[in-house]
């Protein structure tokens, strides 16, 4: 058929009634119109008006229209960043819009392009030192695009890194709290239908972007290794330590071969300063980590563990020395802000570690036992107390006396404990828990089905066995080859 | 993209409409790009910026968004920050918050000066610092002494030393008591979250079934 305007945004009209086409046919509209769009010819491109399209009604078009607009730019200014590009240029704000207002369904089809338009947004952001101006946009998009699959891509770290730059750490969070349960590798093939076009995934309408083959980027052990790290070093910044302690024992537990990774051994020093503001001690790493991959962190973070060892022991003279004699250590790797708030937590832990012996204290018995770490009046500790419970980490009830202020009385009621046990914090975790769950269970399920070992499988398995069972009463010709299905009934047995 | 430009009588209709906090959070967020993108103009409002930033500060303080609060002065245009009067004062008030000089933080809400724009929400969050604090204090302290309690509660300690009712007066209107033979307050317990539990069972339950749904 002859590609014209018309025809176009003609097909593109059809695939806004989404609800009124089958899936199949929707996916078989989609990918017919991409392939018009990726062979139309610059000039037919050039007679569609950004203006006349809206990204939500004309998705598709809109795209490819901006993508050929933002080559002109580039080649008129033969500069990769022309100012068009940059953040309030001519062709920023279309791009913006687009990013806000695009049909998810759609782009999945046209994954390399969307790619390209968030790549120039990035790269415009970040090369016009103005990475705030593109961080939301891009949450918005990776969330409009990827509803509930939550497929991790090369663009999530760079994602984090724009927050990072532009410190803007909390509008990460949408794209952070959501689970990661999907990766693309490069040994996947995307499914292809009877007409040759790439099939999205069938199991969520607003699945993962399809990818031509050899068009995805690989992705690689760094890519994955940044990410958490990125995504650690927000929860830092937010001061969620649960959250980052999490996502720095990811880094630091992923697979190697020989060596370690600088990346892995960055997360391992935040991990263990992470672990103490957290916990006030040197958390166990875990079990995963290899002894030889251990023994390198050991030997790489040594400042850092004689740092913990001082904390853990409560030595603060000691720990004071280790911060200083490491000064130059924290700030080439950038920690010197862990470090400074270790202070504040020694004290706090001190704190909760006599609450946690005592039923109840006068703030004089406390500043005796802190005088060395300069908690040394009553006064001190009665403010510090305060905050501590006012800020929900303690819970506990001061009272001042009437007559002799020099001291107050701390009673610490024996059925609750500190911090952890708190209602609001439990029902904060029940649902972060069960949301979790949810998300696990429905990728185990579809692991199942994959593996053939889902609940219809099973069903089915055990319909035929019985059925074997009965027939093998009368007649052993209806009895069914066992070894035919080749179902172990514990098939993780021998590696057990 | 939908929102109306940012200018002064949008920012003015912002703050005089928002029915809550959060909802004076939701209508100038989405401003914060274009705020960033006008900053960077040659003949750029300076007085309008200033304002947009601290209104949007106070209702990142209002909605408890103390650590995003610290990073939006980060983010900010930083020679605005230096030279606004209005963001300074931000700047000390954060600072008293952080470290909680509470009488300090009641000093700068309503001895600096605001401009009479921002005014309101400044007043808001007197109020809003004054009602957390009453409450916390209410969690942290079995008996109080009423000086003491005046400090936290931005009233005058020096005067409820001296025996003025005015601090008793008002603590005792949020149920707190005082014992006559000794004088000391005893704050009013709040911790009642009995009305959530109903969340709560519900909450376990759906993981209960979610957990029975998978065995077997």
């Amino acid at each position: 058929m002859a590609e014209s305007v018309e025809h176009i945004i003609s097909l593109s009209s059809h695939l806004r009634s989404q609800d009124l086409l089958s899936e199949k046919d929707y996916q078989c509209r989609a990918q017919e119109l991409i392939a018009i769009l990726r062979r139309t010819s610059h000039s037919l491109l050039s007679e569609i008006v950004l203006t006349d399209l809206s990204p939500h009604e004309h998705t598709l078009p809109y795209l490819f229209v901006l993508l050929y607009q933002i080559d002109l730019a580039r080649s008129r200014a033969r500069s990769a960043l022309p100012d068009d590009i940059k953040p309030g240029g001519r062709l920023w704000f279309p791009a913006v819009q687009f990013l806000g207002d695009f049909k998810g369904p759609q782009v999945r089809f046209a994954g390399h392009e969307w790619r390209q338009l968030v790549n120039m947004i990035l790269d415009a952001a970040e090369g016009d030192s103005k990475a705030l101006l593109a961080v939301r946009v891009l949450s918005d998009a990776i969330m409009r695009l990827d509803q509930n699959v939550c497929e991790f891509s090369s663009l999530h770290a760079r994602f984090l890194r724009l927050c990072l730059l532009s410190q803007s750490y909390s509008y990460a969070l949408p794209v952070l709290d959501r689970h990661i349960s999907s990766i693309h590798t490069s040994l996947e093939q995307p499914a292809r239908g009877g007409n040759g076009y790439l099939l999205a995934s069938n199991s969520d309408a607003n699945n993962c972007i399809v990818e031509a083959p050899g068009i995805s980027p690989r992705l690689t052990h760094k890519d994955v290794a940044q990410h958490y790290l990125y995504g650690a070093m927000i929860y830092i910044a937010l001061k969620e330590w649960d959250k980052a302690l999490h996502w720095l024992s990811v880094v630091i537990s992923l697979p190697v071969v020989n060596s370690v990774s600088k990346v892995m051994i960055e997360a391992f020093k935040k991990w263990v300063l992470v672990g103490l503001l957290r916990h006030g001690k040197l958390v166990t790493a875990p079990k995963i980590i290899s002894s030889h991959v251990m023994k390198i962190y050991q030997a790489v973070a040594r400042p850092y563990l004689s740092l913990a060892d001082a904390f853990v022991k409560s030595d603060e003279q000691r720990l004071r020395t280790e911060a200083d004699l490491g000064k130059s250590v924290w700030c080439a790797d950038l920690n010197s802000g862990l470090v400074r708030q270790l202070f504040q937590a020694y004290d706090m832990f001190l704190v909760l570690k006599l609450c946690s012996v005592f039923s109840a204290l006068t703030t004089k018995d406390i500043a005796g036992i802190a005088a060395s770490s300069g908690l040394d009046s009553p006064a001190k500790i009665e403010n510090l107390i305060a905050l501590l419970v006012m800020s929900g980490v303690l819970e506990a009830r001061l009272l001042q006396r009437p007559c002799d202020r020099s001291f107050s009385m701390l009673r610490l009621p024996k059925s609750t404990q500190p911090y952890y046990c708190s209602r609001s914090r439990m029902r904060v975790g029940l649902v972060t828990k069960s949301h979790a769950l949810k998300v696990l269970t429905y990728n185990s399920e579809e692991c199942n089905n994959e593996l053939k070992i889902g609940r219809e499988n099973i069903d089915l398995l055990v319909r035929c066995q019985g059925l074997s069972g009965v027939a093998g009463k009368g007649s052993s010709r209806g009895s069914i080859d066992h070894a035919a299905f080749g179902v172990d009934e514990d098939i993780m047995g021998d590696l057990s | 993209m939908n929102t109306p430009p940012l200018s002064q009588e949008q920012l003015a209709a912002a703050i005089a409409s928002a029915a809550t906090p959060s909802k004076l959070y939701d209508i100038l967020s989405p401003y914060e790009e274009e705020a960033y993108l006008l900053s960077f103009q040659d003949n750029r409002q300076t007085e309008l910026l200033g304002q947009f930033y601290v209104a949007y500060f106070l209702s990142h303080l209002l909605t408890d968004k103390i650590y995003e609060a610290r990073f939006l002065t980060k983010r900010m245009p930083q020679d605005l920050l230096q030279t606004d009067d209005s963001l300074q004062n931000c700047v000390a008030l954060l600072r008293a918050i952080w470290q909680h000089k509470h009488e300090s933080v009641y000093t700068i809400l309503r001895e600096l000066p605001w401009s009479d724009t921002l005014k309101p929400i400044v007043q808001s969050y007197d109020t809003y610092f004054q009602e957390k604090t009453l409450r916390e204090v209410g969690r942290a302290y079995e008996t109080i002494r009423p000086a003491t309690a005046a400090s936290y509660l931005g009233l005058d300690p020096a005067a409820t030393e001296r025996g003025d009712p005015a601090t008793i007066v008002k603590l005792m209107a949020h149920g707190w008591t005082q014992d006559e033979q000794t004088g000391l307050l005893h704050p009013n317990a709040i911790l009642d979250d009995s009305q959530q539990d109903a969340q709560l069972d519900n909450d376990i339950s759906e993981i209960m079934a979610l957990i029975g749904s998978r065995r077997g």
